[in-house]
């Protein structure tokens, strides 16, 4: 739905990775963005390969 | 294992501990503690994660919320926005003097934003002006058009042990890795396999000899060990660790381990206090 503020698993805060992860992901491979961005654990890794933006869809509807 | 004069020894020592930074900067650090036990090692693992105080919010409520994300997913969410604060200017809602709530103790904000756009955790506003986010591009909600969202929030001090939000650091230990290799034992080929199964490059082949080079980034898992017949022997240093910390909140990871140490002696001290 919304990116959560901080990974599940480990606490880490990543909320505000998501946006620049988002934009590079298109052209750059996904393993070398995560890096550069400090997500050495595979918890946030796979946070961030596996999550899907809904709310923009969501909110087209009644809550 | 430990034999009865080592611990002799030890006792002489007081179990003070030699510690030696190998790398960290920024959020992280990585040092090297000798003359310790594990047990020692785990008790400033559970105390830097634990028993640190960090602000964070704790109440909020919602004057107006239209966004796609329910009012107590917005709660959960501010909860988790690390604050940037100063540690010795905050007391703990039990240690401190007042009843109901004080400057002292908490810290309030606002929010608000309307649609459309991102609103993002920047746009917290502390109406006390000593504290900020850490990050300022969190995405709190998403407003469309038509769409808003008011409310105020208060932060208070508290411990990891308490809620997760307030969880200073990841942190871990692991014993100082002791790697023996025999080279007249092994054979060309076994040299050639254990470097080329280390998932961490801790071997190095040098013509026919197989060297050591990166000792301290050996995780203990013998890969190694189980590609040869003998000659490769990887046990862990039980006196010597590598300990990992990394901080997920504002404050400094050599702070988190120095206050880690104050709050260990104090609740020794409660301990000797109760005995005595």
């Amino acid at each position: 739905m919304i990116i959560p503020v901080r990974c599940m698993s480990c606490g880490k805060p990543v909320g505000h990775l998501w946006e620049e992860f988002k934009e590079r992901r298109r052209d750059e491979d996904p393993k070398e963005v995560l890096d550069e961005l400090g997500l050495d654990r595979y918890c946030c890794r796979s946070l961030f390969l596996t999550h899907t933006d809904l709310t923009g869809k969501v909110s087209k509807f009644k809550k | 294992m430990t034999r009865p004069e080592d611990q002799e020894v030890k006792e002489e020592r007081g179990y003070k501990m030699k510690l030696e930074k190998i790398d960290g900067k920024g959020k992280k650090l990585k040092f090297i503690a000798e003359d310790t036990n594990p047990a020692m090692m785990n008790a400033l693992r559970r105390t830097t994660m634990n028993y640190i105080p960090v602000l964070a919010i704790e109440n909020v409520g919602i004057i107006e919320n239209s966004s796609p994300v329910f009012d107590e997913i917005i709660a959960q969410r501010l909860g988790q926005v690390p604050l940037v604060f100063d540690p010795d200017k905050f007391n703990m809602h039990e240690d401190c003097e007042c009843e109901e709530g004080c400057s002292n103790c908490e810290v309030k904000f606002t929010l608000k934003g309307e649609g459309p756009g991102i609103l993002y955790s920047g746009e917290l506003n502390c109406k006390s002006g000593d504290v900020e986010v850490l990050y300022d591009r969190i995405p709190i909600t998403e407003m469309d058009e038509n769409q808003e969202v008011d409310l105020e929030a208060t932060a208070c001090l508290s411990i990891g042990k308490d809620h997760s939000k307030h969880q200073a650091s990841v942190s871990s230990y692991q014993y100082y890795p002791i790697i023996d290799v025999d080279n007249d034992e092994l054979t060309v080929e076994e040299k050639k396999s254990c470097q080329e199964i280390c998932p961490r490059n801790v071997f190095e082949l040098d013509g026919d000899k197989l060297n050591i080079e990166n000792e301290e980034r050996c995780t203990l898992c013998k890969e190694c060990v189980e590609e040869v017949d003998s000659g490769v022997v990887v046990t862990g240093d039980e006196e010597k660790f590598i300990f990992k910390i990394e901080s997920i909140c504002s404050l400094d990871p050599e702070y988190i381990i120095s206050k880690a140490a104050e709050v260990l002696e104090e609740k020794a001290d409660k301990v000797v206090e109760k005995l005595s």
